[in-house]
């Protein structure tokens, strides 16, 4: 049995479902981020988790333990908020000691576990200010240890990060990982920054609308989506409906093109599946490997340091992007050139069509979108 | 700009105006019970009265009762309003300033008819059961000023992620009270008490018609009978509001967890 089982959570605010059917398992030392745009419900399942919200239905496990009807403080897990929510009349010891002495632990021990909290978190001058007194990023800091001093079983992260800028995010993001990974503890982490999900977890859960779209490694959902939901909101990806011209085969027809998928397409012949090819994974160039090709109109180019970005309208009217990188990004088509987009089979993803972000992503013909 | 600052200045003279010298007149009349020259002989008078000691003596203990009952009865409600169920905080705004809607006369009529000798519960019969209702009396009275104080000290606090941070910590809901949500709102908690404090020490209409010694119709009596020695008795009461309007400021300055 995993350490962390949810299973088949489903919270309802009245006539509002904000989660439904949310099943997570989770190991031991694992580190699992909840992904979705605001709203779609990770942070209930968070609070679920947490015992703040009481689930409409299913259950909450932790090590064996079947917690769902326990309050929060009987749960043993550490929370870290987006807003620190640190005891303004505490200072940063008597914040990190403050689970502890509710605990009942003596005085010695207390002092020991905060200075080794304070190493942890490399704030071992600060011990005697108040919250009011640290930058936003040693108050998130503080707010780590506090959490962890208690030895919680899981530690649940609500955007921890949304609130500092840009560069702190990223020191302080790999801080939090290389702390759970020296306590070995199991977290879950939400968060609605797609690099931060990829960066830190062993395992993503995408979310939109309060359903899961797709659970797996940061790998395999970033290249193998399964919804166009995932598809688009983790990275940017031109989803294209493509014709199936073969029962169990791999040839589709988008347009009068016809193109190779990476695995059978499961289909009526003639149906419409949506595929998904991310912009780094066509070339202007016809490269080794790359059999399909699409005929394309420059619209207009985009510098963006590393890359450059094209947008293109595909035969059929269908808008696309397109990223040069390397030495093909000096010399790139102007608008109105005449292209043609070559790609690999395995490049063109295959898309569930009973995904739920099918739903959230409308059905109409596809398109490129992402942040 | 120097148009605006004399007219700031005018405007600033004329209230100073307005405000003190009715203060200087009381304080030069005060000064005046000997007969040719100036002395303090009202105000020996009145520190001499036994009836001031003792009425003041027992406004004071009422107010410390009055500001606990209202604090045990005020906090957990503000808290719980806000956590468990913010919409009904309009509403239950609007009912803590009935009080300065409804006047002191008609809440107290209203207790003598409920708790009079002909009512089931006759606390009007005897001095702790008419102490205790002119308690709950000044309850009410200071409820909209007790309510606002806490109400802004749970604003300024971000009430519901500390109190989840302290259950996730383990914190049982006594504990949270304690150790995080009260020492979080003590200014707020000190200026609602101070302000409940100058109500109970001033107020005549509960006590008087509750036949009680307190020293609202103390003064009262004071200013019925006496020439001089109102004036002093109105001048130390607005000392002692002062002070206490003064500790409200101080308190109010000092940093939170110093």
């Amino acid at each position: 049995m995993s350490f962390l089982t949810v299973h088949g959570l489903r919270k309802a605010f009245g006539p509002v479902v904000a989660v439904q059917d949310f099943s997570l398992e989770a190991e031991r030392g694992e580190f699992i981020s909840l992904l979705g745009p605001s709203g779609c419900g990770k942070t209930t399942v968070l609070r679920m988790i947490a015992g703040f919200e009481r689930p409409t239905a299913g259950r909450v496990v932790i090590d064996g333990e079947d917690v769902t009807d326990l309050p929060t403080r009987a749960r043993r897990i550490g929370m870290v908020f987006q807003s620190y929510a640190l005891f303004p009349n505490l200072t940063v010891e008597g914040n990190i000691a403050f689970g502890l002495k509710v605990a009942g632990i003596g005085r010695e021990a207390i002092a020991t576990r905060v200075k080794e909290m304070l190493g942890l978190i490399g704030l071992q001058q600060l011990g005697g200010r108040y919250p009011m007194e640290l930058s936003g990023g040693q108050q998130q800091r503080v707010a780590l240890a506090r959490a962890v001093a208690i030895r919680p079983r899981i530690l649940l992260l609500d955007e921890p990060l949304s609130a500092l800028d840009a560069k702190i995010r990223v020191s302080l993001r790999e801080e939090v990982r290389g702390i759970q990974r020296e306590l070995g503890i199991t977290a879950i982490f939400v968060t609605h920054d797609q690099e931060e999900a990829l960066a830190l977890s062993h395992r993503v859960v995408v979310m939109s609308e309060g359903w899961v779209e797709q659970t797996g490694t940061p790998a395999e959902v970033y290249r193998t989506p399964r919804t166009p939901f995932v598809a688009t909101f983790v990275g940017t990806a031109n989803v294209l409906p493509c014709r199936i011209e073969a029962a169990a085969g791999k040839v589709v027809r988008y347009g009068a093109a016809r193109l190779t998928a990476g695995q059978a397409v499961t289909g009526a012949v003639g149906e419409i599946v949506q595929f998904a090819v991310r912009p780094e994974a066509i070339g202007l160039q016809r490269f080794e490997g790359a059999s399909n090709s699409l005929a394309a109109v420059v619209q207009d180019t985009r510098f963006l340091g590393p890359v450059v970005r094209l947008r293109v309208m595909l035969e059929g009217g269908l808008p696309a992007v397109v990223d040069v990188h390397g030495e093909g990004a000096r010399d790139v088509p102007a608008a109105g050139a005449a292209v043609h987009l070559w790609f690999r089979p395995e490049s063109l993803q295959v898309l569930d069509r009973h995904g739920h972000g099918a739903r959230a992503a409308g059905s109409g013909p596809g398109g490129s979108s992402g942040p | 700009m120097k148009g605006g600052t004399l007219w700031r200045r005018i405007v600033l003279g004329v209230m100073g105006l307005y405000l003190f010298v009715p203060l200087l007149g009381v304080a030069e009349f005060s000064l005046r019970m000997r007969r040719g020259v100036y002395s303090f002989d009202a105000f020996a008078a009145v520190f001499a009265d036994g009836r001031f000691r003792e009425t003041f003596l027992y406004s004071s203990a009422l107010a410390v009762v009055t500001v606990v009952i209202g604090m045990v009865l005020i906090v957990p409600a503000a808290y719980a309003v806000r956590l468990y169920a913010p919409r009904l905080r309009a509403m239950v705004e609007f009912v803590t300033l009935l009080p300065l809607v409804v006047p002191a006369i008609v809440i107290v009529f209203g207790y003598m008819r409920l708790f009079g000798s002909q009512s089931w519960l006759p606390l009007t019969d005897t001095e702790i059961g008419s102490d205790a209702l002119l308690a709950f009396g000044y309850v009410i009275l200071a409820l909209p000023y007790l309510y606002r104080s806490v109400d802004a000290g749970l604003t300024s606090m971000d009430v519901r992620n500390l109190t989840e941070a302290a259950e996730s910590l383990g914190a049982r809901p006594w504990t949270i009270m304690l150790r995080v949500v009260l020492p979080n709102i003590r200014t707020a908690l000190l200026s609602g008490a101070f302000l409940t404090a100058a109500i109970v020490l001033g107020e005549f209409t509960f006590a008087s018609l509750l036949n009680r010694p307190g020293f609202g119709p103390y003064m009262q009596l004071l200013g019925a009978n006496r020439a001089y020695e109102p004036a002093a008795l109105s001048l130390v009461a607005f000392a002692l509001t002062w002070g206490l309007m003064v500790l409200i400021g101080a308190f109010s300055g000092r940093r939170t967890g110093a």
